[in-house]
């Protein structure tokens, strides 16, 4: 069964509007990546729009294009500029940009794309053959299961995402309230829409994820401005020997599989996998003194922690409908808009698409090794683009991709209300993704517990006698502990973009 | 207390009246059905607007407790500083560096001016686009942008117009959006 699945998915990737698209994915993808101030979640935000009028195959294969892209793309800045152009690059400054002051910039260029590709295809093949599995179990989940799974996923997004974790449980309240505009599922009353049409419906996701990733994220762009690079590698054409390869492969795979494990636990991230991996790389190295003066190790580890992220993401996200970071997030978004509802019913209903989607990883990180050896040197010089000029289009098209679901002007409002939101929350260090994750969980943690009530006769007791339900009760205690531990075990590394991938 | 204090023990006030404000709202804005569940749908809004709430008062809490041990830090270091005159006549800060702290906060202040011109063109935008439609209001508001950020070269414009129509027509004539 699982044999014929995975060969079905190739056989569906194996087209040529398939391919096609995923390459403009990557270019996209690897583009907004090394810009610095754009980012893969914005890039997969803006351009999910583009993908609504597409066969969902396609159309998701470009979106896991521009997540991969841009997961990479942030190392050729951090490599030519010493800007790391999303946050999960950040850890690949350290010796990226030191190799490349030494004259190394191919080589610092090409080990980052080896082990991006190594990372990602490394994560693909653990989700390809995870996830069914965890799908078989989760289809055995009734409503009180799902109202557990929702409050673990809602307590551990909202306690890890922030800094402050008053903050980002005060978000999730926020993302909650919102869940709750528009006709109650049960009683099919409408809730907080003084009165108006439009909010009966609810408050649209696609456009709230639009304002809250996109439009806060150009306000901002325009208020800092562009900072004058100071430092500019030159870029010289080298590859990694074999040799150099194989003195880093164990960092390599060892990061590759840190990056994983992170990936799939929710309310983590790409930032902070690549700097978990490359301290560990320091801490086993024979030479930890070596690290940050350009040492290629260096470069593997973070970026194989980072790429590695990137399938392990989707194993919540497609077997439970846990979205595990704002970029895994607006995926979801996307997946709805094709009417795709993640969670185990996907495997059991959409078998053929979420193949392909999980092969599709496997071909996305290959494509992403093939362009980054033809274009590398084009790459390297995508700093130079005026994101002056960027901007501007760039708010059009959020106009445009809110416009485009319901053709309607509200939604346009919607979403900039929401890009006023988040740009003044993410000034007062409020994260953003915890609003979005409850506005996705908050309806399924309702509807399911009220669910559980009206099966249970109004006892709560169903909650802590069935199993499943007790261990996920038992795991968001523990996450909750965890985070208010946690500075102890994880230090403050990544700051608060971590989580926007 | 420190600017960003301020703010949060603000936000804190913020939010706790915010949650209060939805309290009172539950009963006004969601009628309970005729046919009575386990828990209504007034259940979940309340129970959110109690952990609001409670993690307001946190926030207001943990800020003055951090205000307190930066306040106890503060007048800890002062005395090791009084006692090692040379380092703290090396930290602070010299004449030019003040002036260019001065300029980058004149930096700052213009560029919390351009976001607000953009946020203002945004919402023109959304006004005027139903009136002129999809393809002028966008190359105006564009346009608008372009100016705001201080864009002097003529191929930026020509470029982003480009991009405008490159827009309209893959939603109008792929996608088959009816833009307005």
């Amino acid at each position: 069964m699982l044999l014929e699945n995975v060969l079905t998915g190739f056989n569906n990737v194996l087209n040529l509007n398939v391919l096609l698209f995923i390459n403009v994915g990557l270019v996209l993808g690897i583009v907004f990546g090394a810009l610095p101030g754009l980012t893969a979640t914005m890039g997969v935000a803006l351009f999910m729009s583009l993908t609504f009028g597409m066969d969902p195959i396609v159309g998701i294969s470009m979106l896991l294009g521009i997540y991969c892209g841009g997961i990479y793309g942030g190392s050729v800045t951090a490599i030519m500029i010493k800007t790391p152009g999303t946050p999960a690059s950040a850890a690949t400054v350290l010796d990226g940009y030191t190799l490349a002051q030494k004259g190394h910039a191919g080589k610092a260029l090409h080990m980052a794309l080896v082990a991006s590709t190594i990372g990602g295809i490394f994560s693909a093949l653990i989700l390809l053959f995870v996830a069914p599995q965890l799908a078989r179990v989760a289809l055995r989940f009734g409503p009180p299961e799902y109202f557990a799974l929702a409050m673990f996923g809602l307590a551990i997004i909202a306690s890890v995402a922030s800094k402050n974790m008053f903050k980002g449980i005060m978000m999730g309240c926020l993302g909650m309230y919102i869940s709750t505009i528009g006709l109650d599922e049960i009683g099919g009353m409408p809730r907080l829409t003084f009165g108006h049409t439009y909010l009966a419906g609810g408050v649209k996701l696609i456009p709230a994820l639009i304002g809250l990733f996109a439009i806060s994220e150009i306000l901002n762009k325009v208020r800092v401005g562009e900072h004058a690079i100071e430092v500019r590698n030159t870029f010289v054409s080298e590859r990694i020997s074999l040799k150099e390869f194989a003195r880093s492969a164990k960092t390599i795979f060892k990061s590759s599989a840190i990056g994983t494990f992170i990936g799939a636990v929710p309310g983590t991230g790409a930032a902070i996998a690549s700097f978990l991996s490359y301290n560990e790389a320091m801490r086993s190295s024979k030479n930890p003194d070596s690290y940050g003066t350009g040492n290629l190790d260096g470069i593997a580890a973070a970026e194989a922690g980072n790429n590695g992220v990137t399938g392990a993401t989707l194993i919540p996200l497609l077997t439970l409908g846990i979205p595990g970071d704002s970029v895994t997030a607006v995926l979801l978004g996307a997946l709805l808009m094709q009417g795709l509802q993640p969670g185990p019913g996907l495997f059991r209903d959409f078998a053929p698409i979420v193949y392909t989607i999980m092969v599709g990883m496997i071909f996305v990180n290959l494509f992403m090794f093939l362009q980054g050896n033809l274009f590398v040197k084009i790459f390297a010089q995508v700093a130079k683009i005026p994101v002056k000029l960027l901007l501007p289009i760039l708010i059009i098209l959020c106009a445009t991709g809110a416009y485009a679901e319901n053709n309607t002007m509200f939604d346009v409002w919607m979403m900039f209300l929401f890009g006023i939101l988040g740009y003044i929350l993410l000034r007062n260090d409020f994260p953003v993704a915890p609003l979005l994750l409850a506005r996705i969980l908050g309806p399924l943690a309702e509807f399911s517990m009220r669910q559980s009530l009206i099966i249970s006769r109004g006892s709560y007791a169903i909650f802590f006698t069935r199993p499943i339900c007790l261990f996920f009760i038992v795991l968001t205690v523990l996450s909750i502990a965890f985070a208010i531990f946690k500075k102890d075990v994880i230090p403050e590394m990544a700051g608060p973009g971590d989580n926007e991938g | 207390m420190t600017r960003k204090n301020r703010l949060d023990i603000g936000w804190g006030v913020f939010f706790f009246l915010f949650a209060i404000l939805v309290w009172i709202l539950v009963p006004h804005q969601i009628p309970v059905s005729a046919r009575p569940t386990a828990m209504g749908p007034r259940f979940f809004p309340r129970v959110i607007s109690i952990i609001l709430g409670f993690t307001s008062v946190g926030l207001i809490v943990n800020t003055l407790l951090r205000h307190r041990k930066e306040m106890r830090n503060g007048s800890q270091q002062r005395p090791d500083l009084q006692q090692q005159p040379d380092e703290q006549r090396q930290e602070r800060p010299p004449a030019a560096t003040k002036s260019l702290m001065r300029l980058f906060n004149r930096e700052t202040l213009k560029g919390e001016l351009r976001a607000l011109a953009v946020l203002i063109t945004m919402t023109a935008y959304a006004i005027l686009m139903p009136v002129i439609g999809f393809i002028i209001s966008s190359a105006l508001t564009g346009a608008v942008v372009l100016v705001i950020l201080g864009t002097r070269k003529w191929y930026h414009y020509v470029i982003l117009f480009a991009s405008v129509y490159l827009i309209y027509y893959i939603f109008r004539f792929h996608l088959y959006v009816q833009l307005p």
